[in-house]
């Protein structure tokens, strides 16, 4: 394993720092001394940013700062089940498929295919009604579905990464050479190829998560998303897009939900481009 | 070449029969029916329209059915505009998706290629510092926010385009434009770091030895090796464009297929969706089909791999 | 990524860098040619003399398969019923009708149809027509969504279930000008009904469906129609009707997003817009700039939860009173919805002080109609009924809201003794059983997310009521609502036609759409009763004691009267408020600019 250099740069140190004080705070919300998302004040509803209300407040007069915390912690944990999968299906799927026969890789590939084009709206819509009345969703599973889904959608691009470089390795004069000395081809996958992919496999995960968030979004904003009163980004930044109108421009409704995203998602691509850049030496300059 | 067009070609045909196969059962698995409303007729009458589209028969024989249908290409009615074929709904809204999400592959990956260009000619310096950032602040937002900000900004704030509606060419600007930054953010950084790669390599480090400009070195000898893994991930980012298309044809109302087939699904508009799922199938079939010809084209070693 | 870890060619062979070309080539040829296809499309023949932005994209446009608003407005533009409706006062006006005669007891309707009417594709029309498509729109097979309107035609009933015949049921044309229609019961309300969507008549080639090609007989015609996009209708030359509209041409623009519909409005797109965001509507309330657009009207429909009668513990009455005693439906109103709607204390949309302007507003003008006086009330109601049998007199609101009218108000107090008494655990009391956590169910969409959640906060903080909320997407929520598997679900309901019938059956055991298990034979007697009865006054109060069974008992939890909101351009003319908001575009022009 190489060992992690931070660059000349600042920029990706400064990314890990924000991601690790939205982690911490996403892991520390319930014993910050912050509002309950959820306590309504209805004739507060729209305030501006003030006394009272850090960064405004919603249409039932919720407090907006408290929301992004407490968003914080579902949008996380989204992005958690989303590289979970990716990490064991998307690996192994991968993996097994490049390390394989031609035939292999074919139908493994071409299965990989087929979940891209089938309509995840539907296994959305069908997974939420399914867990309706189970006993999913008494113990909140309602939401753990829902990450389910999220975990569906996105272990495909990783497998299709990780499948390429291992075929790409498993051509490698060492790979070559372990095969024809008996080396069970299964312990060339997990015990050298494996090791080999991780910095691919890192650079992947990060940058998987922004699109795990920003489908999150996406479902929100159809209606499917993470439901109420739970409180994600997601279902913020559909707030956000409800006020974005020439009429009624709550800009703080908009405003700091989107840094909050932003930054993030920004901080995880960069961080993964800064990765990709150390980890390869091809790319070190 | 024609035999392993051949044999992709079939290779497709049986995906896009699996896609339709699990698509189907899935969407019939859903609840509620296309006929649900806040009111319900009598048990009868709720039978008849169900008889009217065959939807009592067994869910096998229905299968059947609409597989035949499909394979004649005809499809019948729309479920909720039963005033029109679901066959001409989907045609009248192709030619308008494409040429969205067509201009916007155009100008992103363009555009990409551009910045990806000019941030490896500087790697490490500000201007590509700043590249790489901007280029991802455009994946880093969900894009309807971004569609909301720009239409307020420029059609509100500037009252340069109308924000929306699908009546002339300055209508079709900012759907463009929003639809382009995923392309061209993932080409830029694709195509940056294909370059820096490639510049690393014994041919690059000879050519500027020799006194080349490196800006020549770079456009002339790298960047068709660095395209490679741009043109590889033509296939997901065109299937990519069209999950933002969904969101774009809301906000601008635009009449293409995304709408279709997201109001479809809530619809439970069976045969549209079915429709609109394996359009969205063929087209990402064929683009996968079409960035395999070109990494043929671009990278030779290819084929004797893959016949 | 096929291609990383191998070196690269430095220089391709000439033939691969024209195969690359090529294909780049064809590429940019194909994206050109499908631009200039689209470019070279059918020109947009200008701009509409209105432009409406018409909600989401129109589902059938066939009158008897249509079922909602946008589909409603374009239909009964390119159709024309043999009644019509005041624009302004909703009085029924000569439409294919030039006259027609009500029996006393309501229950036998004769019209006689204008001579030389015809069919936008030049044939005549005449009472077999009507005949002919009224049947249609009954009839078992065709499956009309709305085909239990003409129910209570007789006849209709038993063809529908299979014991009788089409030509047993009672619409007949006794020549080709009279047409006469019976039914079991009195229908006062049927004049109303003949100016709705479903009873226009249909052309005998429609085979089911609408479009450009084919003819209806209203004051413009179809003549475009892109799906998602926009909906065209223009003058129809052969139309021979009373009505003379003003504009030309007319057109519909469809937007999924209420977001999208209020930019389209506010950049001047188009006159008139009949979906805005929920977060804008504050906003256009109070600002003067966006105020006299904001047309915000009482509307004919209740916004309410249904109760499943089938769950523990929501078979106690007392549970349920107290459940509606704890709303502050006031605040819910000002604070989360906006300021529109007024708080409903009954299941019929409930007289407002909003109305009482209006109706006051078109006294002082000296507009004499029963219908001014608060159609949208319950009371109003009374006066209708009175209409019909030429009596004119309204029974004044506070008759009704008397001490002996189920009290709804907010009274979180007399909610947690309630309770108490009825054995339930209430806050700062350990004696009783603890009521169970209940589940909000409702279908996603942003108001409705705002009130369950409002509602969950304050019952639990009033009675300390636990409960769960539930979004499904709308189809589903529907399953489930159907099923009766819920607890509390949310509801709305919108009159298809101004009689408190149409509110007041919904509930009866053998309604297909109560949803909630509730059977109370008391109220079966009195909807019965109050259908049969010719006398409009006692129907009035039989009407009135039903609601009172059904507010008292009943499953259901009413929380507001609907209203419309529409944002209309202030050169429009011709747009009244009315409770059914329904804006006939016969009376709508343009002030000269």
């Amino acid at each position: 394993m190489r060992r992690f250099r931070t660059t000349r740069s600042p920029i990706p140190t400064l990314c890990i720092c924000w991601l690790l004080l939205t982690l911490l705070v996403a892991l520390i919300t319930p014993i910050l001394p912050v509002a309950s998302p959820n306590t309504a004040a209805p004739e507060l509803a729209w305030s501006a940013p003030g006394d009272g209300h850090l960064l405004g407040t919603d249409a039932l007069g919720r407090d907006l700062f408290s929301r992004i915390l407490w968003g914080s912690r579902i949008s996380l944990a989204c992005a958690a089940a989303g590289a979970f999968t990716a990490l064991i299906f998307g690996v192994s799927w991968g993996l097994l498929a490049g390390g394989g026969t031609a035939r292999r890789d074919n139908w493994m590939m071409r299965v990989v295919d087929l979940l891209d084009s089938v309509p995840v709206v539907f296994l959305v819509i069908l997974l939420a009604s399914v867990a309706r009345g189970s006993a999913w969703q008494h113990a909140g599973g309602g939401l753990a579905l829902f990450f389910v889904v999220l975990g569906i959608v996105y272990w495909t691009p990783m497998a299709r990464v990780v499948r390429g470089e291992t075929r790409a390795l498993a051509r490698r004069e060492w790979a070559v050479a372990a095969t024809a000395l008996g080396t069970p081809s299964s312990r060339i996958l997990w015990r050298q190829i494996l090791p080999n992919l991780i910095p691919t496999i890192l650079v992947t995960v990060t940058l998987i998560i922004p699109r795990v968030l920003l489908f999150e979004a996406f479902l929100s904003f159809l209606g499917l998303g993470v439901q109420a009163p739970e409180v994600s980004w997601g279902t913020l930044a559909r707030d956000a897009f409800e006020v974005l109108n020439p009429v009624h421009t709550a800009w703080w409704m908009v405003a700091f939900p989107s840094i909050a995203l932003a930054v993030t998602l920004l901080a995880l691509n960069i961080l993964g481009d800064a990765l990709r850049s150390d980890l390869d030496p091809k790319l070190r300059r | 070449m024609s035999r392993l067009l051949l044999k992709r070609l079939g290779a497709s045909l049986v995906t896009i029969w699996a896609v339709f196969t699990i698509s189907f059962f899935i969407i019939r698995a859903a609840p509620g029916g296309p006929f649900d409303a806040d009111r319900d007729p009598p048990p009868d009458v709720k039978r008849a329209i169900e008889e009217r589209y065959d939807l009592d028969a067994p869910l096998w024989s229905q299968y059947l059915d609409q597989l035949q249908d499909w394979m004649m290409l005809d499809p019948g009615p729309s479920l909720r505009q039963p005033d029109h074929d679901v066959a001409s709904i989907l045609a009248a809204g192709l030619p308008i998706s494409l040429t969205i999400g067509g201009l916007a592959l155009l100008l992103g990956t363009t555009v990409g290629i551009f910045l990806g260009l000019i941030a490896a000619l500087r790697v490490g310096g500000w201007l590509d510092h700043l590249i790489v950032v901007i280029a991802s602040v455009g994946i880093s937002l969900p894009l309807y926010l971004i569609a909301g900000m720009l239409v307020l900004a420029v059609s509100f704030g500037l009252g340069w385009l109308p924000p929306a509606g699908w009546e002339s060419v300055p209508s079709l600007i900012m759907p463009v434009l929003c639809l382009a930054l995923a392309p061209a953010a993932q080409a830029a950084r694709l195509v940056r770091s294909g370059l820096i790669e490639m510049s690393s390599e014994e041919f690059a480090r000879t050519a500027r030895a020799k006194g080349i400009s490196p800006f020549r070195v770079l456009f002339r000898h790298c960047l068709r090796p660095a395209l490679i893994p741009l043109v590889a991930t033509l296939g997901p980012m065109a299937a990519a464009l069209l999950t933002g298309s969904l969101v774009i044809e809301q906000i601008f109302a635009i009449p293409g297929v995304g709408m279709h087939f997201i109001q479809g699904a809530l619809n439970r508009d069976y045969p549209l969706v079915l429709g609109a799922v394996l359009l969205y199938t063929v087209l990402l079939q064929l683009m996968t089909l079409l960035a395999d010809l070109m990494l043929l084209s671009l990278d030779p070693r290819l084929r004797g791999d893959a016949s | 990524m096929p291609g990383r870890g191998h070196k690269p060619m430095i220089a391709a062979e000439s033939g691969q860098t024209m195969n690359f070309r090529t294909i780049v080539i064809w590429i940019s040829f194909g994206i050109t040619a499908s631009i200039l296809a689209l470019l070279w499309r059918a020109p947009l023949p200008g701009r509409a003399d209105l432009v409406i932005g018409n909600g989401t994209d129109p589902g059938s446009l066939h009158p008897h398969r249509a079922t909602g608003n946008p589909e409603g407005r374009i239909i009964r533009a390119i159709h024309e019923g043999l009644v019509l409706l005041d624009p302004e006062t909703l009085d029924p006006m000569p439409g294919c009708a030039q006259s027609w005669q009500i029996s006393a007891d309501a229950r036998r309707y004769q019209f006689q149809i204008q001579h030389g009417l015809r069919w936008s594709d030049g044939t005549p029309l005449d009472a077999d027509d009507f005949v002919r498509s009224w049947l249609d729109l009954i009839d078992p097979i065709q499956g009309a969504p709305y085909g239990d309107l003409l129910e209570s035609v007789t006849g209709a009933r038993q063809w529908r279930n299979g014991t009788g015949m089409r030509e047993q049921v009672k619409i007949q044309a006794l020549d080709s000008t009279w047409l006469e229609i019976e039914f079991d019961h009195p229908v006062p309300w049927f004049l109303y009904l003949c100016a709705q969507t479903p009873l226009q008549p249909v052309h005998p080639d429609s085979d089911g469906r609408a479009g450009p090609g084919i003819a209806t007989n209203g004051p413009w015609m179809l003549t475009r129609w892109s799906l998602r996009d926009r909906i065209r209708i223009e003058t129809n030359p052969e139309y021979r009707g009373p009505s003379r509209p003003t504009l030309k041409s007319i057109d519909f623009l469809a937007a999924e997003s209420a977001n999208t519909q209020l930019n389209i409005f506010a950049a001047g797109l188009s006159d008139w817009t009949v979906r805005v965001p929920a977060a804008a509507i504050p906003i256009l309330r109070s600002d003067p700039i966006w105020s006299p657009r904001w047309r915000a009207d009482p509307y004919l429909g209740i916004s309410f939860y249904r109760l499943n009668l089938e769950r523990p513990p929501l078979d106690d009455p007392a549970v349920r009173r107290a459940l509606s005693l704890s709303i502050d439906r006031q605040q819910l109103c000002r604070d989360v919805l906006g300021g529109d709607p007024e708080p409903a204390y009954g299941f019929v949309p409930w007289p407002s002080p909003a109305i009482e302007r209006q109706q006051q507003k078109l006294i002082d003008r000296g507009i004499p109609s029963a219908l001014t006086s608060g159609l949208p009330g319950y009371r109003a109601m009374v006066a209708i009924g009175s209409e019909y049998n030429g009596l004119r007199g309204v029974i004044p609101a506070h008759q009704v809201a008397s001490e002996d009218w189920p009290r709804l108000g907010y009274d979180p107090r007399g909610a947690r003794e309630l309770l108490s008494e009825a054995g339930w655990r209430v806050p700062g009391s350990t004696e009783g059983r603890e009521i169970p956590t209940l589940e909000i169910l409702h279908p996603s969409g942003s108001t409705s997310s705002l009130v369950a959640q409002w509602l969950q906060l304050a019952w639990k903080r009033e009675l300390g009521l636990d409960s769960t909320i539930q979004t499904l997407e709308w189809r589903s929520f529907l399953d489930v609502q159907r099923a009766v598997d819920y607890d509390i679900s949310r509801s709305n309901w919108i009159a298809d036609y101004p009689d408190p019938a149409t509110f007041l059956t919904l509930f009866t055991s053998d309604s297909p759409n109560s949803r909630t298990g509730w059977s109370d034979s008391q109220y079966d007697q009195s909807v019965a009763l109050a259908l049969a009865e010719a006398d409009p006054e006692l129907r009035m109060q039989l009407w009135q004691r039903a609601e009172k069974i059904l507010l008292e008992r009943g499953p259901v939890l009413p929380l507001w009267s609907m209203t419309s909101g529409n944002l209309v351009s202030e050169d429009v003319t011709g747009f009244f408020a009315n409770p059914l908001d329904q804006h006939d575009l016969r009376a709508i022009g343009r002030k000269s600019r």
